[in-house]
Order: C-alpha cells, then structure tokens, then sequence
C-alpha cells in the first residue's frame, strides 16, 4: 500500500481539524486584522486537503490557489486601512496621502555622526541591481508560477531598492511604465490561452514547441503582473 | 517507520499544535505575536508538502509565505498607526 492511499484519511482528518478550529476562532473574533491574520490559516487547512490528494494535478491546482490567496490578502489588507483612514479622516479631517509600502522606504536620510558618505559607497548602487537582474534570470529559467512568482521578487525588490536610495523617478515615467507593463501582462495572458492551450490541443504532435510558449508566456504574465506592485511605491 | 511517515506526523504535529497556539497562545492579543505564530503551522504546512513529493508546491508556498509576511507587517504597522 503506498502512502498517499494509506495516510489519506489522517491528512484529512488534521485539515478537517485545524479549518474548524480556524473557523470557530474567526467566529468568536471582534477585530477585523486579527480576522485577516486567522484567514491565513484557513488557507493552510484548504492546502492540507488538497495536498492529501497527493496527485500531480492536486499539485497544479494548488498553485492558483497560493497566488490567488495572496491578491485576496493584499486587496482585503488595503480595503481595511481604506476603511479605517476614512473612518479618523472623519473624526479629525486631517488630509494625508498614504502610498503603497511606505513603511518600507527610508523617509529622511538617518543622521549620522561620523563623516562617512552613505550616498558614496558604490554597494548600494550596484548590489541591488545584480541581486534583482540574478532574480529574473532564473524565475526566466525556471518557468512557469513558480518563475513569475521568483522574477517578480527580483523586480519587486530592484524598485523598492531604487525607492530607498532615493533615485527620484517622475510621475510621468510611473504613469508610463505602469500602463506598458500592464499591457505586456494582457498580452502574456493571450499567448498562455489563446496561442499556447489552443495550439495544444489543435496541434497535438508539435505539442512540446505549445509547451515551451505556454510556460514563458505564464512565467512573464506572473512576474510583470507582481512586478506592478513594485512599481506602486515611488 | 518510514522517514516520510515521520515526516509526515510532524507536520500534522506541528500544524494542529500551531494552529492551537495562534488561537489561544499567550499575548495573541497583539497582532505581530499572532503574525509570527502562523510561521509554526506553515512550517507543517511545509513539511507536509514535502513529504507528498510536491516541490513545486513547496517552492511557490515559500515565496508567497515570505510576501504575504510583508503585506500583512505592512497592515499591522499601519493599522498601529491609525488607531494610536
């Protein structure tokens, strides 16, 4: 007997266990943030169950599900900091502008005692670059979710380095850039559907050159689309 | 017993004991404790991909794990900040 088939039941009896500890403890909750924070672990039941499957396509569907899961969390996590700044703009009418991982970048330029010149060390400028442009490389190389999800580390991290040094990049080229990437993603999106799953299934025997299109064509819809939220900071 | 198997039982170990200890752990009250508890049922979570074989799996679950930590340090510092 092999162990997918003999550790099934267990694999779903523990899912089974900690969504509805999950759940209760979402029900018995008053503060919406520790709600989001219990969601997390839901999403760790749901996996478990899926996972217990233990099929290649099991696998395939998980995938969707962990990107999916962290758009859902993003949007949620913005519609509540949306709702709470509304809610003190209208206690105290106080007008502050609020921007996308802003607690990440470096506001002021620290103050420091000695006469070291931070702006000078050359680490700072080149490093990030190499550490993003290795990044992309090899989500290129590796295709797929997984590729768009590692690519658009790298590009996520590039931006909001470029962010903290401090290289000021006007509205316009944002503006620019944004539209040009989103473009590029909808483009992406109908080469992975319409030419790479279509070709497959028109074209059986050339399936491995369908293959190979629909792997990039996903791994740079992924990775320009995550990319997007890099670009939001400046 | 196997290693996968005992793999395998630590992750059902460490999910439901984690799982416990973001719901009534001590100082969960405070949202960044609870934030780092989750770690402990993901790192089950983890384990149990890793004994089904799943690697892609496995490898997309870090890399989202270690993003949503971002966004979710990002509300909570946020939220601190609204509320204070």
């Amino acid at each position: 007997m092999d162990i997918v088939s003999y550790m099934f039941g267990k694999s779903i009896f523990v899912g089974m266990i900690v969504g509805i500890l999950s759940l209760y403890a979402i029900s018995r909750q008053k503060s919406d943030l520790h709600t989001l924070l219990l969601t997390d672990l839901v999403e760790c039941a749901m996996l478990v169950i899926i996972a217990a499957v233990g099929t290649d396509l099991a696998e395939a569907l998980i995938l969707p599900g962990l990107v999916v899961g962290l758009a859902e969390v993003l949007a949620v996590s913005e519609i509540l900091i949306y709702r709470n700044e509304v809610r003190k703009n209208n206690l105290m009418s106080d007008n502050k502008k609020l921007r996308l991982f802003e607690e990440f970048l470096a506001k002021e330029e620290p103050y420091v005692n000695t006469d070291v010149n931070f702006n000078k060390m050359e680490v700072i400028y080149s490093a990030p670059k190499f550490i993003g442009f290795i990044l992309v490389l090899y989500g290129a190389f590796l295709t797929g979710f997984t590729g768009g999800a590692v690519m658009a580390s790298g590009l996520l991290f590039y931006l909001l380095s470029q962010g903290a040094i401090g290289n000021g990049v006007s509205f316009n080229d944002i503006k620019h850039s944004w539209e040009a990437i989103s473009g590029f993603s909808g483009i992406m999106w109908a080469f992975w559907i319409l030419l790479g799953f279509a070709g497959f299934f028109l074209f059986p025997e050339h399936y491995l050159f369908f293959l190979v299109i629909t792997g990039c064509a996903l791994a740079l819809k992924v990775g320009s689309k995550l990319g997007l939220i890099g670009s939001l900071r400046i | 017993m196997d290693l996968i198997i005992l793999t395998l039982y630590l992750g059902y170990f460490l999910l439901i004991l984690g799982t416990i200890g973001v719901i009534t752990g001590p100082k969960v009250n405070d949202p960044l404790n609870r934030l780092l508890n989750i770690e402990v049922p993901s790192l089950g979570l983890m384990l149990i991909f890793l004994a089904y074989n799943q690697t892609l799996a496995l490898m997309t679950y870090i890399a989202i794990n270690s993003i949503i930590t971002l966004v979710f340090v990002r509300t909570i510092i946020k939220n601190g900040e609204l509320e204070a």
